[in-house]
C-alpha cells in the first residue's frame, strides 16, 4: 500500500527575528505559531512536531520554570480543543550557590492523530501555545518549530 | 505531494567515536547526511536527536551544549541553518547526568540546486561550565517533501 502525503505545512521562527525573545509570565496562555493542514479524509493521520528554544535564570529566590507547550486544533486559544499537551522544567541553581547566568534549554515532542468525520474536507489550524505553570519568568528564545504533515 | 528523498543516519552508544568528549568553545562534528533536492519548491524536513552526558564535578556546574545545522560543510564557513541551545544545572555530585536533546528544521532548497545531493552537517560544541560528552545514539534524519 502506498501512503501518500495529503498536505504538509511548517512555521519557523529564528531566535531573534519575528516577536523574539519575550518573556512570558505565570498564568497566561501565550500564541507561538500555528500551521493549517487540510483534512480531506476519514483515514488520514496528522503528525505534528515542535521544538521550542528557552531560558530561564535564577534571581533572588529559587525558582522552578516549568512550561506548558500544547497544541489546540480550530483556533488559538480556548475553547479551540487541546489535543496535546506537555511539559517541561529544569532546576536552574539555589540562591546559595546560583550560578547566576541564564541557561538555556529545548524542548521538542510530536503528536499524531487520525482524522475524525468533522474534521474532513476542512482545512484545520494547529496551533502551538506556551503557558508557564512554574515561579517567576522564562524567556522563549527561539528557535521556535512547528510542521505537519497529512497521511493518507 | 511524496517523498523525494530520505535519509537517516543513526549511531549507538559505543559505536564509532562514540563516547565522544565535546571541546569548549569549538564545533565537533557528529554525523551528516546527504539529501537530494529535485525542485525549488520542495521543502527539507530535518530531525536531530542527542544524548549528552555532563561529566561529574566537585563544583557546581553549568554544562551547555550548542547543536548547530550547516548546510554544505562543517567549518563555520558554511551557513548554519539551524542552532540550538540545552543546558543543566548540576549541584557538585560524584554521578554523571545525561540528557537528550532533540529538534526539528524545515527548510527550502536553494536556488539552482534541482536535481543535486545536500549535504547537512550535524555539529556540537561546549559552551558552559563543565565537562560534555557525547554518549549517544545520535539520530540524525532528513526528508525532502515536494510535488512529483
Amino acid at each position: 500500500m502506498t501512503v501518500t502525503i495529503v498536505d504538509y505545512q511548517y512555521q519557523e521562527v529564528a531566535a531573534g527575528t519575528g516577536s523574539l525573545p519575550f518573556t512570558i509570565s505565570p498564568g497566561t496562555e501565550y500564541l507561538l505559531t500555528s500551521v493549517f493542514l487540510q483534512i480531506n479524509n476519514i483515514n488520514n493521520r496528522i503528525e505534528i512536531k515542535a521544538s521550542i528554544g528557552w531560558e530561564a535564570q535564577l534571581l533572588l529566590l529559587n525558582i522552578v520554570p516549568k512550561l506548558l507547550f500544547r497544541i489546540r486544533r480550530g483556533g488559538i486559544a480556548a475553547p479551540a480543543p487541546v489535543v496535546y499537551q506537555t511539559m517541561d522544567s529544569a532546576f536552574i541553581g539555589t540562591v546559595q550557590e546560583g550560578p547566576w547566568v541564564a541557561l538555556d534549554f529545548t524542548t521538542a515532542f510530536q503528536h499524531t492523530e487520525t482524522a475524525t468525520a468533522g474534521l474532513v474536507g476542512t482545512f484545520q489550524q494547529y496551533s502551538l501555545t506556551v503557558e508557564h505553570v512554574g515561579q517567576n519568568s522564562v524567556t522563549l528564545t527561539g528557535p521556535v518549530h512547528l510542521d505537519g504533515t497529512v497521511y493518507l | 505531494m511524496a517523498i523525494q528523498d530520505s535519509a537517516s543516519i543513526r549511531v549507538l552508544p559505543g559505536t564509532h567515536s562514540l563516547p565522544l568528549p565535546i571541546s569548549f568553545g569549538t564545533e565537533t562534528l557528529l554525523t551528516s547526511l546527504f539529501l537530494k533536492c529535485s525542485s525549488p519548491e520542495s521543502k527539507i524536513f530535518i530531525e536531530a536527536s542527542v544524548c549528552w552526558r555532563a561529566e561529574a564535578s566537585q563544583l557546581p556546574i553549568v554544562p551547555k551544549i550548542i547543536l548547530r545545522l550547516r548546510r554544505g560543510g562543517v567549518t563555520p564557513a558554511f551557513p548554519e541553518v539551524s542552532q540550538i541551545a540545552d543546558s543543566c544545572y548540576w549541584t557538585n555530585n560524584m554521578s554523571p547526568t545525561s540528557v537528550t536533546t532533540t529538534f526539528y528544521h524545515v527548510e527550502s532548497p536553494e536556488p539552482g540546486t534541482d536535481g543535486l545531493y545536500q549535504s547537512y552537517y550535524l555539529t556540537a560544541e561546549s559552551a558552559g561550565i563543565g565537562t560534555i560528552t557525547v554518549m549517544g545514539p545520535i539520530v540524525l534524519k532528513g526528508t525532502t517533501i515536494g510535488y512529483s
